[in-house]
């Protein structure tokens, strides 16, 4: 008998579209593309690798590059686990196909999860792969080191995965209760984002080490530093003892631990799929209906009317806040950074308003000199954080099997692509409030605000653009269930990709030409604004031509 | 005179998928203004993507498409604002309320807040409409949404009414009033046209049809040339029985 699992993970994966080569011509250009705008990303990951491998291998602890590139990743396929797990296993329609099949719970979860697991190889593939690369060549490592490393490669998603499965799972088998599911749901997602991002802050504040610890171990050599690193993750412990220990026999004991406890993880994950996951998920697509009594003169209440523009616009935001895969995947994603910066200095204790280290950054935006940096780093994050939230970068995709209505209506392709180009911008710019809030906290000059404020526009509108052109260029149009738009849709990575780009365009021409702050204010706008009008002239021409050639 | 100008006009319409399918093929019809109009044949046989020609969602290859006497191809806007059309997968828009979606369309299609009202008004009462207004389209069954669809459509009071399927899904009351809206909206020397595979809903309701099969037009007229027609030509009555099998 066939292994219903796997049966189950190889339909779901070539029900979305999941091809290793592109279908198309316009597939394999986005393709080329990014391979272009990932060369500065990886070379600049290469830097960083040997300039760490070179600072700490003279102090003996050169395996650190593995410990970091390991627990980074498991934080990183953590944080992103529970907003695939939110979306794949609960926002998600495809569900009512498999219940009145005879499969079990954990044959669902599981195959959705080995899914996830192959998606979350993107992430491990930059932030893992190239620094187990890196110090095999540097130490002129022999076949096991890298076959232990592949082997690290392919399991080490699955424990930060779990956990995200498993403290989704809780909370929305807790919120699936009331008669007021919807809501509930989308309150439980976002729980489930908080939770999950407050416990990496809290993990990552439980690791703090004293000074003297770590000047002891500075000095014992042997990599023993990576294994303070490894103290936010534990199973990342075993992993990276598997690559760096001194003996065979250790190295091999360790490998064998960490594949031991991640399967086990695995199963503990479909046990609990067993308990949980059908009585969260049941009633999942249930919507309540009022069945109001309306009287015939009340509808004069509801009838309201707008210009064809705006009212493009504002269905365009409602069906972001209402839907739930959209709502956690692109709205909450887009608040998600700030709130990330933000966190930390409101739950450690020795940051407050009158702290050394506050005065030292707010020296830093009122210093001319420094604030030039100041701002180029703020609006890269900017660029960077719009970049990753997918509104634009989705905006084709979401219209999925029903494109054909933006056909067939009387409003141009132009303003339509202006109105979800709008979406974004709105979105994005209720972000720089939030980062406006947040710099008050360091007591930032008045005019550094106001600039601030103007600058962030193009800030935010370049990536908006960059994410509809890809988009329109090569839409994920054939979904049948709204989480596909948003998650596993391509188009959003290599928004992100570019944006990471460009944003370290800024970062670095900041830190190479230091201008001081009126001409860091020039240098930005020259930067920012040649880019922008650039994705304007295209999404104007192009863009438009591809949205009248779209076909379902 | 009824039926003379022709407010919808295809001439040598083709349409090839890009999978090498010929959907569409030298198609030429001209549909009059003031009858219903029904757009018969077997599944796949082209219907949906003329339709779709039609009302912009797809572009033929070559051919030339007027409605009321626009070419689509030059004024794309001018001759969809001509157009009301109900689709045969009435699945979009499902998080928006009923009310609100009619406000959506009422404004894209530039209707005057006091029109809008006395429309919803007056056709959400004839469906049954008015107390599911303010739920989300999402909790409505398929006949309720066909049902939204319908009223959207005829919000601007279109010239050219166009449904794909429409029939399919409604409850026979539903069937009723849909239908006895078709034949009010063609009074006023407008048009409706709408393509079903049953024969028997064409022959009950329709003016004029015509006919297609494997994207060619096999026949355009009246129901009584159409009997005559096939009682002439052994292939085609082969044909018009293999339309009636399908009747379910």
């Amino acid at each position: 008998m066939k292994n219903k699992t796997l049966l189950l993970a190889k339909v779901l994966l070539k029900n979305e579209g999941f091809r290793l080569k592109p279908k198309n011509k316009r597939g394999w250009f986005i393709l080329v593309l990014m391979l272009f705008a990932f060369a500065p990303l990886f070379i600049l990951k290469l830097e960083i690798l040997s300039r760490m491998y070179s600072a700490f291998g003279s102090i003996g602890q050169e395996g650190v590059i593995i410990s970091w590139g390991l627990v980074v990743n498991s934080l990183a396929i953590f944080i992103y686990g529970i907003f695939y797990v939110v979306s794949v296993f609960y926002f998600t329609t495809d569900v009512e196909f498999y219940l009145p099949l005879p499969i079990r719970p954990r044959q669902i979860v599981g195959a959705k999860f080995l899914v996830m697991v192959l998606y979350e190889y993107l992430i491990t593939a930059y932030l893992y792969l190239p620094n187990m690369v890196y110090y095999g060549i540097r130490q002129g490592a022999g076949l096991l080191y890298y076959v232990s490393g592949l082997v690290i490669m392919v399991l080490v998603p699955i424990v930060p995965l779990a956990l995200a499965t498993l403290l989704v799972m809780l909370i929305m088998r807790v919120t699936n209760l009331s008669r007021y599911r919807e809501q509930l749901k989308m309150i439980g997602g976002i729980l489930g984002v908080f939770i999950g991002i407050g416990f990496s802050i809290v993990l990552q504040m439980f690791n703090n080490v004293s000074q003297n610890d770590l000047l002891q171990m500075l000095q014992q050599g042997n990599n023993s530093l990576s294994l303070v690193v490894t103290r936010i993750f534990p199973t990342v412990r075993w992993a990276s003892q598997a690559l760096l220990d001194d003996t065979l026999a250790s190295r091999l004991l360790n490998l064998g631990v960490f594949i031991g406890v991640s399967v086990i993880v695995y199963i503990i994950v479909l046990l609990f799929a067993e308990m949980l996951y059908f009585k969260g998920v049941i009633g999942v697509s249930e919507s309540r209906s009022h069945r109001r009594r309306l009287e015939e003169s009340s509808i004069a209440k509801l009838v309201k009317q707008r210009s064809a523009f705006k009212s493009y616009l504002i269905t365009e935001i409602k069906l972001l806040l209402r839907t739930p895969a959209y709502f956690i995947n692109c709205v909450l994603v887009n608040f998600m950074w700030p709130i990330f910066i933000i966190l930390p200095l409101l739950v450690n204790p020795e940051i407050n308003l009158q702290s050394e280290a506050l005065a030292e950054l707010s020296a830093y935006f009122h210093n001319p000199e420094t604030a030039g940096i100041a701002l180029g780093v703020i609006l890269a994050f900017l660029v960077f954080a719009v970049g990753t939230n997918g509104i634009t970068s989705t905006a084709i995709s979401r219209e999925g099997p029903g494109l054909y209505v933006k056909k067939y209506i009387p409003i141009s392709y132009r303003d339509q692509i202006f109105a979800k180009l709008l979406s974004g911008i709105i979105f994005g710019y209720a972000g720089v409030v939030v980062i406006a809030i947040i710099i008050v906290f360091f007591k930032v000059p008045v005019y550094f605000t106001i600039v601030l404020f103007i600058l962030g526009l193009l800030a935010i509108a370049l990536p908006c653009m960059c994410g509809l052109l890809f988009d329109l260029i090569n839409p994920k149009l054939e979904w049948d269930s709204e989480q596909k738009a948003v998650k596993q849709n391509f188009n959003a990575m290599y928004s992100m990709f570019i944006s990471i780009a460009a944003a370290a365009l800024l970062v670095i021409l900041s830190f190479i030409l230091k201008p001081i702050f009126y001409l860091a204010v020039i240098m930005d706008i020259a930067i920012l604004g040649v880019l922008c009008v650039l994705g304007y002239w295209l999404l104007y021409t192009q863009g438009v031509k591809l949205f009248s050639e779209l076909e379902e | 005179m009824k039926g003379v100008e022709g407010l919808v006009k295809l001439e040598n319409v083709n349409k090839t998928y890009s999978g090498g399918v010929k959907a569409v093929d030298q198609l030429t019809l001209t549909i009059p203004d003031g009858v219903i109009f029904g757009f018969l044949g077997p599944n796949g046989a082209g219907k949906t993507t003329t339709i779709k020609m039609i009302t912009g969602i797809l572009a033929p290859d070559s051919g030339k498409i007027e409605i009321n006497g626009i070419d689509i191809a030059k004024d794309p806007l001018g001759a969809k604002r001509q157009i009301g059309f109900v689709s045969d997968s009435p699945n979009s828009f499902l998080r928006l309320k009923g009310i609100e979606y009619l406000n959506f369309i009422g404004d894209i299609y530039d209707v005057p807040k006091d029109v809008r009202q006395e429309r919803i008004t007056d056709l959400c009462a004839r469906f049954e409409m008015t107390d599911v207004l303010q739920d989300q389209i999402q909790s409505y069954s398929h006949g309720m949404r066909q049902k939204i669809m319908v009223i959207g459509a005829l919000l601007h009071d279109p010239p050219v009414w166009i449904l794909d399927e429409p029939m399919t899904g409604l409850d026979p009351r539903s069937s009723f009033i849909l239908k006895e809206m078709m034949r009010e909206h063609v009074k006023n020397n407008k048009t409706v046209f709408f393509s079903t595979h049953v024969l028997d809903v064409a022959e009950k309701l329709c003016d004029q049809i015509a006919i297609i099969n494997k994207g060619k037009i096999m026949f355009s007229g009246d129901m009584a040339e159409m009997r005559d027609h096939f009682r002439q030509d052994d292939s085609l009555e082969k044909f018009f029985l293999e339309l009636t099998e399908n009747e379910e």
